[in-house]
C-alpha cells in the first residue's frame, strides 16, 4: 500500500479535516430537513415555514451567544455597549421594514399592548429575574437547546409562570390600564419611524460616549451580522404568521394544555376561557404559531451546538443558586405575561412594530436589571 | 454524562408533549389550512401573541 510523503500528508490534512467536519454536520442537516418535512406534512406549510424561521432564530442566537440579558449586564457592569448596540440594530432594521408592511396590510398586526400598571411591575420583575436566571425568553430557550442545565432547570418554571400569569392577568389589569398606543397609527408611519429611529440613535450615541475600553465578549462583526439575521427572521415571522415574533404566549399555552390534561377546567378563567384561547388549547400544539417557532428555536440552537462541534460549558452552581434560578424561572414567565411580553414580544417586537408599551417595557425592565445585576452578585454568580 | 442525560430527558419530554397533544388535541384538518404566508392574504383568526390583551 502506498503511503503519503510528509509534504503530501500536510496537503491532504485540510481536505481530511473538511471531510470530517462535513461528516459530523451531515446528520444534523438531515435531521433538520426531516423535522421540517414532518412539521409541514402534519401541520401545514405555514407552520413548516415558521418552524424553519424558528430554527433560524435559534441558530443565530446560539452561534454568537446573542444574549439580550448579557448585553444589558455587560453595559451595567462593564460599560460594554456591544450587546445593546446589536440589539438596537436588529430592532431598527425590523422596524423600518415591519412598520410600513403592517400599515399597508390588514392581515398583519403589531405587538400593540395596553399601558398598564402590570406592564411596569411585570417588566421590572422580568428585568431583575432575567439577570439571576441568566436568560430572558429567547436566552432561556436557546441555552436550553444548547443543553445548558441551568436553563433546563429554569424552563419548567418559565412555562408554569407563563400559564399562571396569563390566568391572573385580569386581576393585575384591574390595578389600572390605559388603551394601547400604536405610534404609527397616532403619528403616521413616517413620523413614528423617524421618532423611534432618532431615540434609538440617541441611546446608541449615549452608550458609545460612555463606553469603557474593555475586551468585549463579542469580538468582531459576528454579533452585528447576527443582529441583521435576527431582523430578517423577525420580518419573515411577521410576513408568514401575520404577527410579530413572540415567545412567552407559546410557553403559557403549553402550561395550559398540561393543566387541562391534569383535569383543570379553564373554561371559566378570564384569559384561558376566552373563545380564542379555548380554541388554541383544543388545537394541536404545532398549529400554534408561537409554539412552533419556540420549538424551532430550541432545535436551531441544538443544531448550532452540534454544527460547530462545541459542547455547552458545564454549569457550576450552589444549591442556593439553583433554587434562585428555578424561582426566577417562575417569575420570568409570570411577569412576562403581566408585562405583555418578554424581551422578544414586548421589547423587540413591541418597539419594532411601533407600540409605546415596548418602550415602557424597556425602561422598566432595564431598571429591574440594575437591581438584578446586584442581586446576581449577592447570590455569588461569577459572571 | 449527567448533563447529557438531563439534556436527553428534556428532549424526550418535549417530544412527549407534542406527541401526547397530537393524540388528545382536535385533529388537524389538512383541507382547512391557512395560506403559506399572511402577507397580502385574508386575515386568519387563531394567532395569539403575548402582547394580546384580554379580548
Amino acid at each position: 500500500m502506498a503511503s503519503l510523503t510528509p509534504t503530501a500528508q500536510v496537503a491532504a490534512a485540510p481536505g481530511v479535516a473538511a471531510a470530517a467536519v462535513r461528516a459530523r454536520r451531515a446528520p444534523w442537516i438531515a435531521l433538520a430537513i426531516a423535522l421540517w418535512l414532518t412539521v409541514t406534512w402534519l401541520a401545514g406549510l405555514r407552520q413548516g415555514l415558521l418552524f424553519a424561521v424558528g430554527i433560524g432564530f435559534g441558530a443565530t442566537l446560539a452561534a454568537v451567544s446573542f444574549g439580550f440579558t448579557t448585553g444589558w449586564r455587560a453595559w451595567i457592569r462593564d460599560r460594554d455597549p456591544t450587546g445593546l448596540l446589536a440589539q438596537f440594530l436588529a430592532i431598527a432594521l425590523a422596524m423600518v421594514v415591519g412598520i410600513p408592511l403592517i400599515a399597508g396590510d390588514a392581515a398583519l398586526s403589531g405587538a400593540i399592548a395596553p399601558l398598564s400598571v402590570s406592564l411596569v411591575l411585570g417588566a421590572f420583575v422580568f428585568g431583575a429575574a432575567m439577570q439571576i436566571a441568566d436568560g430572558c425568553g429567547s436566552g432561556t430557550l436557546y441555552k436550553a437547546g444548547l443543553g445548558n442545565v441551568f436553563s433546563l432547570a429554569v424552563l419548567p418554571g418559565f412555562i408554569a409562570g407563563s400559564f399562571f400569569g396569563a390566568a391572573h392577568l385580569d386581576a393585575w389589569l384591574a390595578l389600572g390600564s390605559l388603551d394601547p398606543v400604536s405610534l404609527p397609527q397616532s403619528l403616521g408611519v413616517g413620523a413614528a419611524l423617524a421618532l423611534q429611529l432618532a431615540v434609538l440613535a440617541a441611546l446608541a450615541a449615549w452608550l458609545w460616549r460612555r463606553r469603557r475600553a474593555i475586551d468585549t465578549r463579542w469580538q468582531g462583526r459576528g454579533v452585528y451580522l447576527a443582529a441583521i439575521w435576527l431582523a430578517v427572521f423577525a420580518l419573515l415571522n411577521l410576513v408568514i404568521a401575520g404577527q410579530p415574533w413572540g415567545i412567552v404566549y407559546g410557553l403559557g399555552l403549553w402550561g395550559a394544555k398540561i393543566a387541562t390534561w391534569l383535569g383543570a377546567d379553564l373554561a371559566a378563567n378570564a384569559f384561558w376561557g376566552l373563545p380564542l384561547q379555548q380554541e388554541r388549547i383544543a388545537a394541536w400544539l404545532l398549529t400554534d404559531v408561537t409554539s412552533v417557532t419556540n420549538l424551532g428555536l430550541l432545535f436551531g440552537a441544538f443544531v448550532a451546538a452540534h454544527w460547530r462541534g462545541s459542547d455547552c460549558p458545564p454549569v457550576q452552581a450552589s444549591g442556593r443558586q439553583w433554587l434562585a434560578g428555578i424561582v426566577c424561572g417562575l417569575l420570568l414567565g409570570y411577569s412576562a405575561r403581566l408585562a405583555f411580553g418578554c424581551n422578544v414580544g414586548a421589547y423587540f417586537s413591541g418597539i419594532s412594530t411601533g407600540s409605546l408599551h415596548g418602550w415602557i417595557w424597556f425602561a422598566a425592565a432595564f431598571a429591574g436589571s440594575l437591581a438584578g445585576v446586584r442581586l446576581r452578585a449577592a447570590l455569588g454568580f461569577k459572571s | 454524562m449527567k448533563r447529557a442525560r438531563l439534556a436527553l430527558a428534556f428532549w424526550l419530554a418535549l417530544v412527549a408533549l407534542v406527541a401526547i397533544d397530537w393524540q388528545l388535541a382536535r385533529p388537524h384538518n389538512r383541507f382547512d389550512e391557512p395560506p403559506p404566508w399572511a402577507l397580502r392574504q385574508p386575515a386568519v383568526a387563531g394567532g395569539a401573541h403575548c402582547a394580546a390583551p384580554l379580548r
